[in-house]
């Protein structure tokens, strides 16, 4: 449990709104596929622009070797951060087929 | 008066700050500024920016507000073009009268219709979910800057973790996950998730300074105490402090957290506007205590029993001569408007009618869209004027202006 559940922090019990279990397509696979779809859009986005963002950095700075790119090897280490990494991208994108309608 | 259990008030009680703080306004000439927003410099642009230094979560966000554009600019519309060929090819008449969920149902029987509307709800609900996941994977660190500014000024802070909360107030509106009052960043949440809903039109509190530049003055133009009922994160409060610096300035809300956030935003703009945790419709305040009251959005999101009692409470502590200003999408902008006019008649207005209430945690929509409130406001002893000129608070958004001022 995360430390600050143990600091007052003014909130009451709400009245959930149950959104999550309409239907709205008809059929649920389909409202789920719809809404990882779009999750998956914004990972996207997230990624290319991330991409662009440092490609421009390291281009100002000389330092981006785009063959070395290419060959990168992970260490054990930067392995196991990636998967952790991974791991959460999964729950993030595809956590609507959790949900129990 | 209210048992404060819970008072961070810089630098005395809240109590002590509201006397010593009248009599340096009253001594002074009213002053009243208008707001310009100005993001030309660096340093404007980014005073009421929330910017999270997450550039994946502002990259999903950034994604998702281009994506309710496109829903609603580009997915919505053919949906709209198509509803009347989908009654006619059901041999269902355009204005058949429907109750609202039927209408829904009845027109997800179009594809078109249906995933435009699965897509408007999955964007509002991936909106909320990335940023309830970055406040919480970060939630010691937000923590921690909450309660450090708890305890700092230039303004007030009082919490009342004993309030007994009205039912209607505990829903999660719009489907923000825990609402205003069950998610202790429910605040942080709310300022990223809007910013997202006024696509980028207000980054800088621009539709909050226009609706404070558009507050009417009483006639006799003394303004020493302003209110702001249902502040949400005070970003109304902090413009009527803008627009009027000389004024003692007060934003209650209902939710523990909203003021909170409210108190920490304002802490970071140094700007001294008190923030209470308390009802709109028992807020506390002595009779006859403020000039002007304001609230924004908020009427919309209470019950129509509630909204009397807010009214009939502003009455009470507006001073004689004193107007209130409450800024919503229920008001009618014309006396002989019926909500149901304004909304349209026919399945597809219906429809749209269940689609914005209960697929996006509105459920008070329907029943303030029929209340008459200038009527309501004259019962308990206002007078009403309308400007018919409506506030123009960024490209999407005008809000008809309704004055009801306290007979002196
Ligand atoms: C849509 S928000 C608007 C917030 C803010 N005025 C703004 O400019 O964004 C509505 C606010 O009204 C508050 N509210 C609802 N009912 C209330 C009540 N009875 N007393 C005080 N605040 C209330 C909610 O907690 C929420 O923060």
């Amino acid at each position: 449990m995360p430390e600050s559940n143990k600091r007052p922090d003014y909130t009451v019990d709400p009245i959930r709104s149950g959104v999550e279990k309409e239907v709205i397509t008809g059929n649920p696979h389909i409202d789920n596929l719809m809404t990882v779809v779009v999750a998956l859009g914004a990972e996207l986005w997230a990624s290319k622009r991330r991409e662009a963002v440092l490609e421009k950095m390291l281009e100002e700075k000389g330092v981006i070797n785009r063959a070395k790119l290419e060959a990168h090897r992970p260490t054990k280490a930067e392995e196991a951060a990636e998967d952790e990494m991974r791991d959460a991208y999964i729950k993030r994108v595809f956590s609507t087929f959790t949900r129990n309608i | 008066m209210f048992n404060r259990r819970t008072v961070f008030a810089v630098p005395a009680a809240a109590a002590a700050a509201v006397g010593a703080l009248t009599s340096k306004v009253t001594q002074a000439a009213t002053a009243v500024k208008d707001i310009k927003v100005d993001v030309s410099t660096d340093k404007e642009a980014k005073r009421h920016d929330i910017h999270t230094e997450d550039l994946d979560l502002n990259s999903a966000q950034a994604f998702l507000t281009g994506f309710r554009k496109y829903v609603a600019r580009n997915v919505s519309p053919v949906a709209r073009s198509r509803a009347e060929a989908y009654l006619a090819s059901k041999g269902v008449a355009k204005d058949k009268e429907m109750s609202s969920p039927e209408a829904y149902a009845f027109m997800l029987g179009d594809p078109v219709y249906a995933w435009a509307s699965r897509l408007s709800v999955t964007t509002q609900q991936l909106t909320w979910h990335t940023l309830v996941e970055h406040y919480h994977r970060n939630a010691d660190n937000y923590m921690s800057e909450m309660e450090k500014a708890d305890k700092s000024g230039p303004g007030t802070l009082e919490l009342n973790p004993d309030l007994r909360l009205p039912e209607y107030t505990k829903h999660e509106i719009h489907i923000q996950p825990g609402g205003y009052v069950g998610d202790a960043f429910a605040g942080h949440i709310y300022h990223s998730g809007t910013k997202n809903f006024y696509q980028e039109e207000n980054d800088h509190d621009e539709i909050h300074a226009s609706l404070a530049n558009e507050l009417r003055l009483p006639a006799d133009g003394k303004v020493t105490r302003v209110l702001d009922l249902g502040c949400g994160i005070g970003q109304l409060t902090t413009a009527c402090k803008d627009r009027f610096p000389q004024a003692e300035v007060w934003g209650i809300d209902v939710g523990g957290p909203m003021v909170r956030y409210s108190h920490l935003r304002a802490t970071k703009l140094n700007s001294e506007v008190h923030f209470a945790q308390r009802l709109a419709e028992d807020t506390k305040f002595p009779d006859n205590h403020f000039d002007i009251i304001t609230s924004y959005i908020m009427f919309h999101e209470v019950t129509q029993e509630a909204s009397r009692k807010i009214i009939a409470e502003a009455h009470r502590i507006l001073r004689p001569g004193g107007v209130f200003i409450p800024y919503d999408f229920v008001m009618p902008p014309k006396e002989q408007d019926t909500a149901a006019g304004r909304r349209g008649t026919g399945v597809v207005a219906a429809a749209g009618s269940y689609a914005g209430s209960r697929m996006n945690g509105e459920p008070f929509i329907p029943q303030q869209s029929v209340m008459n409130f200038p009527e309501e406001m004259r019962k308990v002893g206002f007078t009403t004027a309308r400007d018919f000129a409506p506030v123009r608070a960024g490209k999407p958004f005008t809000f008809p202006t309704l004055v009801a001022t306290k007979t002196a």
